[in-house]
């Protein structure tokens, strides 16, 4: 769903123990396997290096014909497989004297003549025509001063490359097989470790529908899960401390309030019932507006102390951003055109940016927006409904070209009854000054945030982000 | 017709019943829950109006019991919480309507009269003075020329016609005619009863539509 996907942490450890398995495995196998070539080898060159002395005999003698005799009866015995040893008698110039070889073996006679009488010299060859690689020694040979003459003896490797190949393909199974093994064990051991999990996730899981009734069960193990059980429980006290107490202060506060408003209001509108002078007339319905003004304010008030509260976020439910806009636009066109302003709106395609929140709590933060931005765009002016999803939040963005905000304002805007200096001269609209504090309250709530931007006599911009909802659940 | 007044604030109690009584509604008020079981259970009222916020009780348990020892009449609750759940609670618990505090006298008596209509056919064309307008067909004609309303001005059209004479608050036409469950900026409200008001009577003719100062608007077709 989104770039930040994780593994569960059972998954993690199986890897984990298998990664480590693999890498103890592989060294060691590797080691033994390098060891095992080296011991191969070794033996190899003995044998071929013994044989070569044998047949050096010859040379010391100066019997380039005893040579040819004795490699001939060997070959014979041995025959001329691959598998078998070859012999060469070569002169300082490094032509073949006497001997057999299955094909052309190419001879570097220059550094062959740095060897010093007796010494031999080892490597790999090829031998056109013939398959794998070949071992070779070259052995130098002085009989007399000045006269030099070369024994080389050659084994086909193919065999013993062979062998190293399938034992190394051996151990690589083994290898394979022990991190398998590994892995399994590892997610044994995971299981086990997170029996006690398992318990606690459910139990978290009853918490996020019902926060404040219900604890996570103490897992009586003692050990750092019980800690942490017992540190969660802790601030889920304090947060349904928070929440009992905001909605005590909500329930009484609504009760002190609201009733002598209905008092006040019953008495009003029981003295205009009766013979009334103009002027008494008069204050006795200004006391009425009065009173209108103040029972939105207690309602505005209460909303913004419930919305600030702790607790348990908005039900979380899933809001398409493009029916949201098109819902609170539709209801603002009106005071927009009476106040002759354009409203547009840019609205995502439908089901393209998805809200995770409480529609009802959405379209308050955006109709205060919106009742704001029309309320300070003089007529003439636009004002501009923009969202977007971005990354994992959706943005939606409240543009106006009205009086804009000065910038020492600016800090201050959203918080409680404050209402702009300069951007309301000459008394400004009518409001309860609570409307951006809700707003900003709201987008809090629901785990995002509320950005304003602006510039004197241009206009304001108002961002808000929310967190998107992920499209595959409910 | 009898109501019975549940309010523990001995002002709002008395001039509530001042006001059911100027409204030609005869208004007993009781001031305790048990006092209210009481009324209830021995008199027969045709209404009553119930505050949520007793002393000895609260008044959802008070409207269960009614309802639990027969009471049958409608009952009109008076809340300081004005909340959806609030609200549902209420409905849950046997009220026939919920009327947020502060509410207006005019809204208490209107919904009440509600109350009353309630069960009775609904006459098929509603008239008030020269203006005849037809739910079903959304149509509306004032002194024979017809009408050129959006649906939402329609709707508003017949709610003030249904309630002909009745003071509305902006609180009772926001709920009855728009769907968004806070009071939305009464801004709002007013914008669509200037514009309502232009076209049922700015072509001429007596003014139907009248502003009442700091309650709302009323639909009067008398002089």
């Amino acid at each position: 769903v989104s770039s930040r996907r994780t593994l569960s942490i059972r998954a993690r450890l199986v890897i984990a123990y298998a990664a480590v398995a693999a890498v103890v495995l592989g060294t060691s196998f590797a080691v033994l396997q390098w060891r095992l070539h080296v011991a191969v080898r070794s033996v190899v060159d003995e044998d071929l290096l013994d044989d070569a002395r044998a047949m050096g005999g010859f040379v010391d003698r100066g019997d380039v014909a005893g040579f040819a005799a004795g490699e001939a009866t060997m070959r014979a015995a041995r025959g001329t497989t691959n598998a078998a040893d070859f012999f060469l008698l070569r002169d300082a110039a490094g032509h073949v004297a006497a001997g057999f070889a299955p094909g052309e073996v190419r001879f570097d006679a220059g550094a062959a003549r740095a060897l010093a009488p007796g010494e031999a010299q080892f490597a790999n060859v090829r031998i056109p025509g013939q398959a794998g690689r070949f071992r070779r020694v070259i052995l130098a040979r002085e009989p007399r001063p000045g006269e030099r003459w070369y024994v080389e003896a050659l084994r086909s490797q193919a065999t013993t490359d062979r062998l190293l190949a399938r034992f190394g393909e051996g151990l690589l199974a083994a290898a394979v097989l022990g991190s398998a093994v590994a892995a399994a064990g590892g997610l044994l051991l995971a299981q086990l470790a997170f029996r006690p999990f398992a318990a606690l996730i459910a139990d978290a899981a009853a918490i996020a529908a019902d926060p404040l009734a219900r604890r996570l069960r103490d897992p009586g193990t003692g050990d750092e899960l019980a800690a942490l059980t017992a540190v969660l429980n802790e601030s889920l006290d304090r947060v349904a401390a928070g929440v009992a107490s905001v909605r005590r202060f909500v329930h009484d506060a609504s009760h002190e309030l609201r009733t002598p408003l209905a008092s006040l209001r019953l008495g009003s509108e029981a003295l205009l019932r009766a013979e009334l002078p103009v002027e008494a007339r008069e204050l006795a319905e200004g006391n009425l507006e009065e009173i209108e003004r103040l029972a939105r304010l207690v309602d505005d008030l209460l909303v913004l102390a419930r919305a600030e509260g702790e607790g348990p976020a908005p039900s979380p439910s899933r809001v398409d951003a493009a029916e949201l806009l098109g819902f609170v636009a539709e209801r603002v066109r009106p005071l927009a055109e009476a106040a002759a302003v354009a409203l547009e709106v840019a609205a995502p395609p439908p089901g393209a940016a998805l809200v995770a929140g409480d529609r009802d709590a959405l379209v308050r933060l955006l109709w205060n927006l919106l009742d704001n931005a029309v309320k300070y765009t003089p007529a003439g002016g636009r004002v501009r409904l923009a969202a977007a999803r971005a990354a994992d939040k959706v943005r939606i963005a409240v543009e106006d070209t009205g009086a804009g905000v000065a910038p020492e304002d600016l800090p201050r805007l959203g918080e409680r009854f404050f209402r702009g200096t300069r951007g309301r001269e000459g008394g400004g609209p009518p409001g309860t000054g609570l409307g951006l504090a809700i707003a900003r309250a709201i987008a809090r709530r629901h785990g995002g945030g509320l950005d304003v931007e602006s510039e004197v006599g241009r206009g304001t911009r108002v961002i808000v982000t929310l967190p998107e909802a992920p499209a595959a659940a409910g | 017709v009898r109501i019975l007044v549940v309010e523990d604030d001995p002002r709002i109690g008395a001039l509530l019943a001042a006001g059911l009584r100027a409204a030609r509604y005869a208004a007993d008020v009781a001031r305790t829950a048990e006092d209210a079981l009481h009324a209830a259970k021995t008199q027969s009222y045709d209404a009553i109006v119930l505050d949520l916020g007793l002393p000895d009780q609260d008044g959802l348990a008070v409207l269960r019991r009614a309802r639990a020892a027969g009471v049958r009449a409608p009952v009109l609750v008076l809340s300081a919480r004005g909340e959806v759940e609030d609200r549902v609670a209420g409905l849950d618990a046997g009220a026939d309507d919920y009327v947020p505090k502060p509410f207006s006298l005019e809204e208490v008596v209107a919904r009440l009269r509600a109350l009353f209509r309630r069960g009775q056919p609904a006459p098929v064309t509603l008239a008030a003075a020269d203006l005849v307008i037809d739910p079903a067909r959304l149509r509306a004609v004032r002194a024979g020329r017809p009408l050129d309303l959006t649906p939402k001005e329609f709707a508003l059209l017949e709610y003030f016609v249904r309630n002909q004479g009745q003071v509305l608050t902006r609180r009772m036409i926001g709920e009855h005619v728009w769907d968004m469950n806070f009071e939305a900026s009464s801004n709002l409200i007013d914008v669509h009863v200037a514009r309502l008001r232009r076209k049922v009577d700015g072509a001429g003719g007596r003014p139907l539509i009248q502003t009442i100062r700091g309650v709302g608007y009323v639909l009067r077709a008398e002089p």
